[in-house]
């Protein structure tokens, strides 16, 4: 009786304790990365949003990820996040709109796991000068619109098409 | 086993991935880049060991029962320290590689090591065949993603040498794309195992009976 | 999510963006498990059922134990164990009710636990934020997209097998990469595939 006991606890124990450890062990490494990871992701958000609208500082606004930039206390348009799912997992986009809600100002990718040298190509700044300028939803010039897709990477260009034109619709939104 | 011959089986004669045939699904995903290619590589190479030695350390108290469910938990304690570790001070690479480095969890060549060899040699040992092993991985992955590199984008080192442009030895317009789809790497892995097969085959020929007798 | 967003989800996962063939994941029992159409087709339904049931395990203890908990570093290894136990279970269950598929699968069963495709579903469910049912969606079709994959793959194997003349060289392995590679290539073709 007390060989079958110790036969079904002792696995049971020493898998809990390895368990156990690692977590403990994950714990520690957690706490020492988890501040600069959340550094660098507030920093490269701060140079997306600089990049695509200039401003002094950036406002929420009542709708999220809709960012009201603003220069000398006056709104000078829009900044928005949007997060469309690319080819390797989702794309951290922003997207600048000017005040009168349709222009877009430009486009800034705060994060991607796209293939390198196909879908990163998509952070070539020629490549997102594509969308400057834009003043109706963006479409990609195979599917009837102006925007030519990155070689080799439809599913990426697809997916920043649909986070612009997903911030173009939240702007709408905004009173 | 000595040290030095469990080294070297890891580099060429046992191979992870051309002679064991391990890994594959990174192998051939990511390899699109040389920074993509070591750092993939190197990341793979310090989990192994680390995991090796931990295993090593525990095979005497790791119940055979539980034992797989041992290893996974150590080997992704090790993926997440790591995994973490990158996004934290190498961001660049984290992203590059993205869902593969938690995905290192599920390698096979980690996993197939533990079992093979860090559950039944000393700590010394399996922290050689780890290095061993992680560095023939190491090899062939930036093997391929230099090959890889230079045909389908006409450069070496994109991502991490000259500002992480690379440098261009091929004017853009001739470098075939179709070789860092996927279809290129299928074929890439491909044709580097057919070599090694061609060259064992040749070997046996030349050296007649004795290499069967072995 | 709407009804055209989860077709798009689910049209991507099995054709555009197939696991096996695009993304890959899910090699190793792709390239292990398709000499022959019968064993492929069972293992693509394991896969599959495995995909979608982690799919939805995952998703409900990261929503509602680790997230709340603020243990997201912790995701990917509550994922493997929660695989791992739900193939023990699958592999327990298909021995009292199914034996004879049991049989047939044998060994590759415990496999899954360590097929990318399973894991790498479930993490890609989090990075895309996807909700309960995108995940499963996801899951599900991801697995069905890896099925047909490999009774593609798995015919042509049987008929490589007959008829087809290589260099001696490629004999086993590199063949049958490189045939995955031209399938692959064929799957290429549905990335402008697209719902609106």
């Amino acid at each position: 009786m007390d060989k079958k006991k110790s036969g079904l606890f002792k696995p049971v124990i020493v898998l809990g304790l390895i368990s156990l450890i690692t977590a403990g062990a994950l714990g520690c490494v957690n706490s020492v990365t988890q501040k600069p990871i959340a550094e660098l992701t507030e920093h490269s958000r701060d140079n997306a949003m600089r990049e695509v609208l200039p401003a002094d500082s950036y406002v929420e606004t009542s709708v999220s990820g809709v960012y009201s930039a603003v220069v000398g206390g006056e709104s000078v348009g829009y900044v928005v996040e949007t997060a469309p799912n690319g080819f390797g997992g989702a794309i951290n986009l922003v997207t600048g709109i000017d005040v009168d809600k349709i222009t877009v100002t430009g486009v800034a990718i705060i994060s991607m796991t796209e293939t390198a040298n196909l879908g990163t190509n998509a952070d070539k700044p020629e490549w997102r000068a594509q969308f400057a300028g834009l003043s109706q939803s963006a479409a990609l010039s195979k599917d009837g619109g102006t925007i030519d897709a990155l070689t080799g990477a439809t599913i990426t260009s697809r997916a920043i098409v649909d986070g612009v034109n997903g911030a173009l619709r939240l702007v709408g939104e905004v009173s | 086993m000595t040290v030095k011959k469990t080294f070297l089986q890891g580099l060429l004669a046992n191979n992870p991935v051309l002679v064991q045939l391990l890994g594959m699904c990174s192998t051939m995903a990511i390899s699109t880049s040389l920074f993509n290619g070591v750092g993939m590589g190197v990341s793979v190479l310090i989990i192994l060991t680390c995991s090796n030695v931990v295993i090593a350390l525990l095979r005497k108290i790791i119940p055979s029962k539980v034992r797989i469910a041992c290893f996974i938990v150590v080997i992704t304690g090790f993926v997440t320290m790591v995994d973490l570790i990158l996004k934290a001070f190498v961001p660049a690479l984290s992203s590059s590689l993205g869902v593969f480095i938690p995905l290192i969890a599920v390698n096979c060549i980690i996993l197939g090591r533990a079992e093979a060899f860090a559950a039944k040699n000393t700590v010394l040992l399996s922290a050689v065949d780890g290095v061993g092993q992680g560095l023939g991985y190491t090899l062939v992955l930036t093997l391929i993603s230099v090959v890889r590199e230079f045909l389908g984008n006409g450069t070496f080192g994109g991502g991490i040498l000259n500002g992480g442009e690379g440098f261009r030895l091929l004017p853009s317009e001739y470098p075939a794309l179709l070789v860092v789809l996927p279809f290129g790497g299928f074929l890439a892995l491909g044709s580097l195992i057919a070599l090694v097969q061609y060259i064992q085959k040749r070997k046996t020929r030349n050296n007649g009976g004795e290499a069967i007798a072995k | 999510m709407s009804f055209s967003a989860i077709l798009s989800v689910a049209l991507g996962a099995i054709l555009a963006e197939n696991f096996v063939l695009v993304k890959f994941l899910g090699i190793c029992p792709f390239v292990g498990v398709s000499k022959k159409v019968d064993t492929a087709l069972g293992m693509g339904a394991a896969v599959t059922a495995v995909m979608a049931i982690a799919s939805l395990f995952c998703w409900l203890i990261n929503a509602y134990v680790l997230v709340p908990l603020n243990l997201e570093f912790m995701q990917t290894i509550a994922y493997i164990l929660i695989i791992a136990s739900l193939v023990q279970f699958i592999e327990m269950f298909l021995q009292k009710v199914m034996p004879g598929l049991y049989l047939a699968l044998g060994i590759y069963l415990p496999l899954i636990t360590t097929n990318c495709a399973v894991l790498g579903v479930v993490l890609l469910n989090t990075q895309n934020d996807y909700n309960l049912l995108g995940s499963v969606i996801y899951g599900l079709t991801g697995g069905l997209g890896f099925t047909l994959a490999i009774i593609i793959f798995a015919s042509l194997r049987e008929r490589l097998d007959l008829t087809a003349d290589y260099p001696e060289a490629f004999e086993g392995f590199p063949i049958a990469l490189v045939t995955a590679g031209l399938l692959s290539l064929a799957f290429m073709g549905f990335s402008g595939l697209k719902i609106n």
